[in-house]
């Protein structure tokens, strides 16, 4: 069997609407096959967000800290009184994303191969891949140095010297010393979440409850998470991370090779948050041309995080 | 993440329908689908070059398909018809754009046969850029991006440009 590349260019025109010069293929009926793709795969993105929604054109978060210790006080003394700090406020404003699709009636006619009029379905799949693009992207520049999305600090997803609430305490970080994902690594990780801090610099332990990686980490991930032993020494220590119940989550959609995150459960202190106004929805609409086939997907969405203590990352090797 | 992008011909993102019309093309004249067209001084289409603007017969239409030479003048090609509502988005020559460049005026840049903004050239002014990619879509551009995405429409004048 022998085979013919008859595709000889990738030069395309587009002028906003689907027309025939732009599909001879479709139109012509000695192809045996005209196939539109379908691409099976799930959604990542929002399982790393607390999802909510809001008619409100913006949301406003504060929070304010707890209090500080009590002190040795005799009844008979004035009573020692403690002072709250208001904390970062953050304006969540939801704005609005739209895509249209337009077809000239006599395509969607003499399409041989009923593929044009599937192509609403892009329009489903154009709002998936903004999803999981707006979803990642914080996570995809967490150690950059010019980052367009910030925290309620102003401060990368992952960063260091973030100051606490209280100005006296100093600074907290939420990366890690960077290093390729090995045990002692996601130990230490682990460890740091533990020792994290109230806005006062109080403990206020976290539980690590998995790490997020790039696909190009999945097996190592699997090494050092699920093996019985310490991975690539002679001992034969047990490996201790398959005491804490930790799971790996691969997000394909992150881009470095090397990144790697920790995360707690999603809890109300799980503060990172997407608000949807408006739920992705596809309608038609008049373009001012009766034989133009109109349709378009409209969503409003918005992303933010308060106070990133959920999440720890390391820039890997 | 910066990154450097690829450019490719302008895109219609937004505007009224793009309505099309027959020409003859120019003997000696090819060009790849998606670039600008004008008209030469007897009507003819004519591919745009590096640089066109109001005073070497401007921009007037798309080109829906590739074009080989024909080899005369009496070749009929169908293109789109641009109009000053029409936003494209293409790509920058080979540098990065701010907010600073939206509202402002620049020439274009024709190289192998990809149509490109050049905000080097304010001397030559063709479109008018009216977004920048990290802010229509800032979870695929970023502001560092080199050949950054952008957003523009042909002016007025060159749309209406006397053919040269």
């Amino acid at each position: 069997m022998s085979t013919t590349a008859s595709a000889v260019t990738n030069t395309f025109s587009a002028p906003g609407v689907l027309m025939a010069e732009n599909f001879a293929d479709v139109l012509d009926s000695r192809f045996a096959f005209v196939k539109r793709r379908m691409w099976q795969e799930p959604v990542e993105g929002l399982k790393f967000w607390n999802v909510l929604s809001t008619n409100k054109a913006y949301e406003k978060h504060s929070y304010v800290t707890s209090a500080g210790i009590v002190p040795k006080s005799r009844d008979v003394d004035e009573m020692p009184l403690t002072n709250i700090i208001q904390g970062f406020d953050q304006t969540y404003t939801p704005e609005t994303y739209r895509l249209g699709l337009r077809i000239e009636q006599r395509l969607r006619e003499t399409d041989q191969f009923r593929v044009i009029d599937k192509q609403m379905q892009d329009l489903n799949q154009s709002t998936r891949d903004t999803i999981e693009l707006s979803a990642v992207l914080p996570f995809n520049t967490a150690f950059s140095t010019t980052v367009e999305w910030t925290c309620a600090d102003g401060m990368n997803l992952c960063d260091k010297l973030r100051k606490y609430e209280d100005p006296s305490v100093g600074t907290w970080d939420n990366e890690e010393t960077s290093s390729v994902m090995t045990q002692a690594a996601v130990a230490t990780m682990r460890l740091n979440f533990r020792k994290n801090k109230s806005e006062r610099g109080r403990r206020r332990p976290l539980i690590m409850d998995k790490i997020i990686i790039p696909s190009d980490l999945e097996d190592t991930a699997i090494t050092v998470l699920k093996s019985v032993q310490k991975a690539g020494v002679s001992l034969n220590d047990k490996n201790f991370l398959t005491e804490y119940g930790l799971s790996y989550q691969v997000w394909n959609y992150l881009t470095s090779s090397t990144y790697w995150f920790g995360s707690t459960k999603k809890d109300s202190n799980y503060e990172l948050f997407w608000y949807w106004g408006v739920k992705p929805t596809v309608n038609s609409y008049d373009c001012g041309n009766p034989n133009v086939y109109c349709k378009y997907i409209r969503m409003v969405f918005g992303t933010g995080a308060d106070r990133p203590h959920s999440i720890r990352g390391n820039v890997g090797v | 993440m910066a990154a450097t992008l690829t450019p490719k011909n302008p895109e219609l993102v937004s505007g009224p329908v793009m309505a099309t019309i027959e020409k003859l093309i120019l003997n000696g004249q090819s060009w790849n689908a998606g670039q600008f067209l004008n008209l030469d001084a007897n009507g003819l289409l004519n591919s745009c070059a590096s640089d066109d603007d109001a005073g070497t017969g401007g921009i007037k239409y798309l080109a829906l398909s590739d074009q080989t030479d024909p080899g005369n003048s009496t070749t009929l090609e169908e293109v789109g018809i641009i109009e000053s509502d029409h936003i494209f988005e293409g790509n920058e020559l080979d540098g990065t754009v701010a907010d600073a460049n939206i509202g402002d005026q620049y020439g274009i840049d024709v190289t192998s046969n990809v149509v490109t903004v050049d905000v080097g050239d304010t001397s030559n002014p063709a479109v008018v850029i009216t977004d920048i990619g990290n802010r229509f879509s800032p979870a695929e551009y970023a502001s560092d991006d080199i050949k950054a995405r952008v957003r523009f429409r042909i002016l007025t004048v060159c749309l209406e440009a006397t053919p040269a």
